[in-house]
């Protein structure tokens, strides 16, 4: 019990400081937080498919559904952001269930081929209605949430990422969340106990999916322009990079696989040509060093150290 | 009509023959290895590079250019196996991982080295022909032939010789493979190397055609993986049909219809292939 009640206090600890930042902070750099809290938001909501047995290839696509839903009712309809996020998330979701009925049939590398190709098909769909989406040159002109500083915003995703992130906690360790993993791990075992295999695999994809949106949606509404590149192959394909390379196995993984992956390019501030270079490094060590993620680094350390005291190798992975 | 006819076709051939050149290596390292090269557009790109380098910096013309850039590709990819892609067959995600943080150096290698300019080769063999009132370049039969004679070798490396057969058992099943004596490790370097090789050498042919960007890395990669879905995953004897779909697909789409609704038309089509028939036209289930 001691331990659990340390570790709660450290996240409280954590949320007060990260509610201070602003204060010590400067607007550059509340910008590289504000956009870890959205890439944060869609990694978590990533896993969600991915507890369910769904490793999506595509799913910076829901992120821009959210967007453009979000961005051209705000902006041809004059409703007000507000209403207009919230409204993405649902758009999202509700194409995550259209497409998870005849998706739901594929499994394994199947389905993640399915939803790489319903990835670049979004993508590719943007230049259908030059009028209403902007084309491929991007959209212009969104309506923003509030105006100038960048301080409320960064409150607004503080308030939002931590919101998603409980609510998605909540779901994970629910009954729900245990079916999902149940789906994942067997689905002959699963549905035999009477357990709707492609409806919990919807499910799964319709909450992630509108986690994503309400992501992509409040970012469209901070950036004040979208282009269908920023939704693109190589942001599905990274997302499920920050997945694993945090450790998919842990709820805190893709957290903070995203918060070390996405701003190492920056903290080579001087070097900013060659700072995916560092960013690639990461990668490779972390999947040489670490076979759980990022999130096994504590005992890693733990074992590498028990290693040098008693001079032998002690197997870490438990597979 | 006739000549609009035969130019669209030499079109669609050498579109197609170009994707199934790619197709094929990134179609081999998945069997053997079990590994999606994501990397596979990247070196692609790569090649077309280093062919404008060898060719036009160094003034060695195409036809020493491109053999050379095989083999810088094809060293490129024994070492990716061995150093990067060993440790992690079989598990796709870590490879994934890897094959990504390959992309990010390659990428943004290209970026700094070359940089955000299109670069175009001269071709390889001057002139054109006349068909009606159509022309088109005499380089496209050229690479169209050139490529012809890869896939029939590739094909008969693949079926008639023993490190072909040993390919295909690996690829059928690795344990079972393993225990009949088959080097395993030493076949998937050679696979990866053919692999890269042909990729890049791919991208050398289509530089003295098309343009070389950095951006066709993304582009040849879905095409790629678009043309492994048409055929089947896991089967390399139908890959004609997939390329040849896929060339087709990207060819006539935008000449029968505007480029913004071919384009999400096509991966339309194969999203609808993958869900009524995942395995394809030649593949088996895995």
């Amino acid at each position: 019990m001691e331990k659990k009640y340390g570790k709660n206090f450290s996240i409280v600890g954590l949320i007060v400081l990260l509610f201070l930042g602003p204060l010590i902070l400067e607007s550059y750099y509340l910008h590289l937080a504000i956009m870890v809290f959205i890439y944060v938001m869609v990694a978590s909501s990533l896993r969600t498919l991915y507890i369910s047995g769904q490793l999506s290839l595509g799913h910076a696509a829901f992120m821009a559904i959210g967007a453009y839903t979000s961005a051209i009712l705000a902006r041809s309809l004059h409703w007000t952001p507000w209403c207009t996020i919230p409204m993405g998330g649902l758009a999202s979701a509700a194409v995550a269930i259209g497409i998870g009925f005849p998706f739901s049939r594929l499994r394994a590398i199947y389905f993640s081929m399915a939803s790489l190709f319903f990835g670049i098909m979004v993508e590719s769909s943007a230049g259908l209605a030059p009028s209403l989406t902007g084309g491929f040159t991007g959209l212009h002109g969104i309506p923003r949430l509030f105006i100038f500083t960048r301080q409320p915003y960064y409150y607004f995703f503080l308030v939002l990422t931590l919101l998603v992130l409980l609510v998605l906690y909540r779901i994970e360790h629910s009954r729900i969340g245990m079916t999902f993993k149940g789906v994942s791990q067997s689905y002959l075992a699963a549905s035999s106990r009477g357990i709707n295999e492609g409806g919990i695999r919807i499910l799964a994809s319709a909450i992630g999916s509108f986690f994503a949106g309400i992501a992509g949606a409040s970012y469209a509404h901070y950036a004040g322009f979208i282009a269908p590149p920023q939704f693109g192959v190589m942001t599905s394909i990274l997302l499920v990079v920050y997945l694993i390379a945090g450790g998919k196995g842990h709820f805190a993984g893709p957290i903070i696989g995203t918060v070390i992956l996405y701003l190492t390019p920056y903290v080579m501030g001087g070097f900013q040509g060659y700072a995916p270079f560092f960013q690639a490094g990461v990668l490779i060590a972390v999947i040489f060093l670490m076979p759980e993620g990022m999130i096994s680094l504590p005992g890693q350390i733990a074992s590498w150290l028990r290693v040098i005291r008693k001079g032998r190798r002690v197997s870490f992975d438990a597979s | 009509m006739v000549s609009e006819v035969v130019g669209l076709a030499v079109n669609v051939l050498m579109v197609s023959s170009i994707y199934i050149l790619v197709a094929l290596g990134f179609a081999l390292v998945f069997s053997v290895m079990r590994i999606m090269n994501f990397a596979h557009g990247a070196i692609y790109m790569i090649g077309g590079f280093v062919c404008y380098y060898f060719s036009v910096s160094m003034n060695l013309g195409p036809w020493l250019a491109l053999p050379l850039t095989t083999f810088v590709t094809g060293l490129f990819g024994f070492l990716v196996e061995k150093f990067c892609f060993r440790p992690f067959r079989m598990d796709f995600e870590k490879a994934t991982v890897m094959a990504i943080a390959l992309v990010i150096i390659l990428k943004t290698g290209a970026d700094l080295t070359v940089g955000p300019t299109a670069k175009g080769m001269p071709p390889l063999v001057a002139g054109s022909i006349e068909v009606g009132s159509i022309m088109f370049g005499a380089d496209r039969l050229v690479v169209l032939f050139i490529v012809c004679i890869l896939l029939t070798a590739l094909i008969l490396l693949v079926r008639m010789t023993q490190i072909g057969q040993a390919m295909l058992a690996i690829a059928h099943d690795p344990e079972a493979a393993s225990l009949m004596g088959i080097n395993i490790n030493r076949v998937s370097s050679l696979v990866c190397a053919i692999g890269c090789g042909l990729a890049g050498l791919a991208g050398g042919l289509v530089g003295s055609v098309l343009v070389l960007h950095v951006s066709v890395a993304d582009t040849i990669l879905v095409r790629t993986i678009g043309v492994i879905i048409l055929t089947g995953i896991g089967s390399i004897g139908g890959l004609w049909a997939g390329g040849l779909a896929m060339g087709t697909l990207d060819t006539l789409g935008p000449y029968f219809l505007p480029f913004v609704v071919s384009d999400p038309f096509g991966f339309a089509l194969v999203v609808l292939i993958l869900v009524l028939r995942p395995r394809g036209f030649f593949g088996h289930e895995m």
